[in-house]
């Protein structure tokens, strides 16, 4: 699963129409948060990237593109641009 | 706490003896004389668990009770092996969080299979004149999770549930060979389980749990002397029951 591919599945699991989510979007902000969407995501991570994320690690991550970070999916903007 | 010959020569199988409840529960009938068979998937986990028992005579016997169909005649070749059973703790489980946006079908059915299905094919497999010798008992773990609700475990309380149920006809139906069957139903045990279904709590999600369950979270142990008695003849007039042992979880 790539970078494109877990947003939509994000926006799948919150409900959003497709290329809803962006990486620049705070987690917690995204319409739908709750403890339900919250242990969907773990989930998530847990059934595609079968990466297990700690509910605080989750926390910690201010976007979402903190959290494709985390999880390795980032596209390292800052050294794509230096290339 | 409990005799040391209170199950003596007995042979007791356990599923799930290389994890949490299975293992304490192994550790503690030994301690009472039993002979175990300790069943699970992962064998040096299960040689693990032998490690830790009292007594001799126990072995391990790695078995992936997804093959439900499999399990009535390999409990018939253990019986041949070991000798007739005159216990079977049914501890192996799977835990599932998932708001059902996320809920896919096939997990379902994985956990079923293991929760429910493996469950009544242990009691067909035990009923067999070969491989039983009565009085026997029959555990089933079951969870407070089969009483209550909790958003995002419906599949794993729909299994708990049905554990319940399945309990009571399976008690009538084997009363007639000597065989008791009840189950337990444990609230928050602090095993690799609960761990695991932390993984998906926030801290502050964790502590509300912690905070409902009045004696604190329960430790293997407690479970496992539940799970002494009922394989014991101390209940001997008990048949189609859920002990619930849960810290006063459910007594809100
Ligand atoms: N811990 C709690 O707070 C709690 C609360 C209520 C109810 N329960 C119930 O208590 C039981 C034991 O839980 P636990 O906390 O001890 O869980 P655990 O530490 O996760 O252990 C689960 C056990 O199930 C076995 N298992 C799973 N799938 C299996 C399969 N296909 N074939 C054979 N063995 C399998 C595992 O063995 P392998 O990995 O070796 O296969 C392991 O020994 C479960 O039924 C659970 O639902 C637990």
């Amino acid at each position: 699963m790539d970078a494109t591919a877990f947003l939509v599945a994000l926006d799948e699991l919150f409900e959003l129409d497709r290329g809803t989510i962006t990486s620049a979007d705070a987690i917690r902000d995204i319409p739908g948060w709750s403890s339900l969407t919250f242990m969907g995501l773990i989930a998530l991570v847990d059934d595609e990237l079968d990466i297990t994320l700690t509910p605080d690690t989750v926390l910690a991550c201010r976007t979402v593109g903190d959290l494709l970070q985390e999880v390795g999916l980032a596209t390292h903007p800052a050294r794509q641009r230096a290339a | 706490m409990f005799a040391t010959d209170a199950l003596i020569d007995r042979t007791i199988l356990i599923t799930g003896a290389s994890s949490g409840l299975g293992r304490a529960t192994a550790v503690l009938l030994s301690r009472m004389g039993a002979r175990i068979i300790a069943v699970g998937r992962n064998e040096d986990r299960l040689i693990a668990t032998a490690s830790q028992l009292s007594g001799a005579g126990h072995v391990v016997r790695p078995f992936d009770l997804a093959a439900v169909e499999a399990i009535p005649e390999w409990l018939q070749s253990l019986a041949a092996e070991c000798g007739p059973l005159r216990g079977v703790v049914h501890s192996a489980g799977v835990h599932l969080a998932r708001p059902l946006q996320m809920l896919k079908a096939d997990a379902v059915q994985q956990l079923l299979t293991v929760n429910v299905t493996a469950a009544l094919m242990l009691a067909k497999g035990l009923r067999q004149r070969a491989v039983h010798e009565s009085p026997a008992s029959l555990v089933l773990m079951s969870s407070v999770m089969g009483q209550v609700g909790q958003a995002g475990v419906t599949a794993y309380s729909a299994s708990k549930g049905a554990v319940d149920a399945l309990c009571r006809s399976l008690a009538l139906e084997l009363a007639t060979q000597g065989i008791r069957v009840n189950a337990i139903a444990p609230g928050q045990v602090e095993t690799e389980m609960a761990e695991q279904q932390r993984g998906s709590l926030t801290t502050e999600q964790f502590e509300r749990i912690r905070s409902m369950h009045p004696l604190g979270l329960g430790r293997a142990e407690d479970v496992a002397s539940a799970v002494a008695f009922l394989i014991s003849d101390a209940s001997r007039w008990m048949t189609g029951t859920t002990l619930t042992v849960d810290g006063g979880y459910t007594a809100h």
